[in-house]
């Protein structure tokens, strides 16, 4: 019998806020910030993580980059492995977590405008 | 015997690769391990760092495995949540660190001349700097100075000691430096 169990967790149910980013202005232009996902519920009281949603040359990404809001910080994978074509991959590489970095304080900022924890108080 | 979590999003490192299979190790183990580092992995979320980060709590690493991934976790597609146990003797190629007792020792004194951890705010700017989403405005308040010297105004004094400590305590951190063995990992929960 195999050491390993494999165990299916259907975790409470939440909601998604989305929040625009057109207006952030991207320190490069093959990078556009699109929209941050901020999730909240009931049963988790506040969440300290969102995603950020953003096109690279011209095209929107299905993969967003998550973000620690409270460490300003991303996941550091989030950068690496986005694209097959090399050449793509090893510009993203090279520009995206400066670019991303420098965003932070927008970023923070545009979600602590909105008030989501008075959604579940 | 004591029983750690790791979350893994959709995307994340430890969601492409099987612990299960691999064991878990830092992405930079050859890096000196400092409690500079240490606050810069927990504080900053450095990636370079030679320590791996486990929590005591479950709800912990399943907030990690659905929010911090790069897509929505489903019951197709979900994201996962380690398991770690770890006996005694604890494995030789592995080390475990409590961040509050590696910071504690370096913790300036109360006469000390440098910059204390301690913040100069006022009783609410530790929910900012728990908080800086929803609390935002206790954490750029201007720190209130005794009479007569106000100086230049400013915010609270707030070190990457202090920070390191509320992170911490947030996530119920335990680091891991070296290797975690695969026969350490017992399990890795679906969730979505």
């Amino acid at each position: 019998m195999s050491k390993y169990q494999t165990q299916s967790i259907k975790t409470a149910p939440y909601q998604i806020h989305t929040i625009s980013l057109k207006q952030l202005v991207s320190g490069n232009e093959l990078i556009e910030f699109l929209r941050v996902e901020v999730p909240y519920g009931e049963a988790y009281g506040r969440i300290p993580f969102a995603r950020v949603l953003y096109a690279f040359n011209g095209i929107e990404q299905e993969k967003a980059v998550p973000i620690d809001l409270d460490k300003g910080a991303f996941s550091d994978s989030s950068f690496e492995n986005v694209f097959e074509d090399e050449a793509l991959e090893r510009t993203f590489r090279e520009i995206a977590p400066t670019v991303f970095r420098n965003a932070v304080p927008q970023i923070v900022e545009a979600v602590s405008k909105v008030n989501l924890s008075g959604q579940y108080s | 015997m004591a029983i750690f979590y790791r979350g893994a999003g959709i995307g994340t490192y430890w969601h492409t690769h099987d612990a299960r299979q691999t064991g878990f190790v830092a992405r930079a183990p050859q890096v000196q391990s400092t409690v500079d580092r240490l606050m810069l992995h927990i504080a900053r979320g450095t990636v370079n760092s030679p320590f791996i980060s486990l929590t005591r709590s479950y709800g912990i690493a399943l907030n990690y495995a659905n929010f911090f991934g790069t897509e929505v976790p489903t019951r197709e597609y979900p994201a996962y949540v380690y398991e770690i146990e770890i006996n005694e003797p604890i494995p030789p190629v592995l080390k475990l660190l409590d961040p509050i007792k590696e910071l504690a020792p370096i913790l300036p004194p109360p006469l000390g001349v440098h910059l204390p951890y301690q913040h100069d705010g006022g009783p609410a700017f530790l929910l900012g700097v728990v908080d800086p989403i929803n609390m935002r405005k206790f954490l750029t308040q201007r720190a209130p100075q005794p009479p007569a010297s106000a100086g230049t105004p400013r915010t609270p004094n707030l070190t990457i000691t202090l920070e390191t400590l509320v992170r911490t305590l947030r996530d119920a951190e335990i680091l891991a430096e070296g290797i975690i063995p695969e026969s350490c990992v017992n399990h890795q929960f679906e969730v979505y």
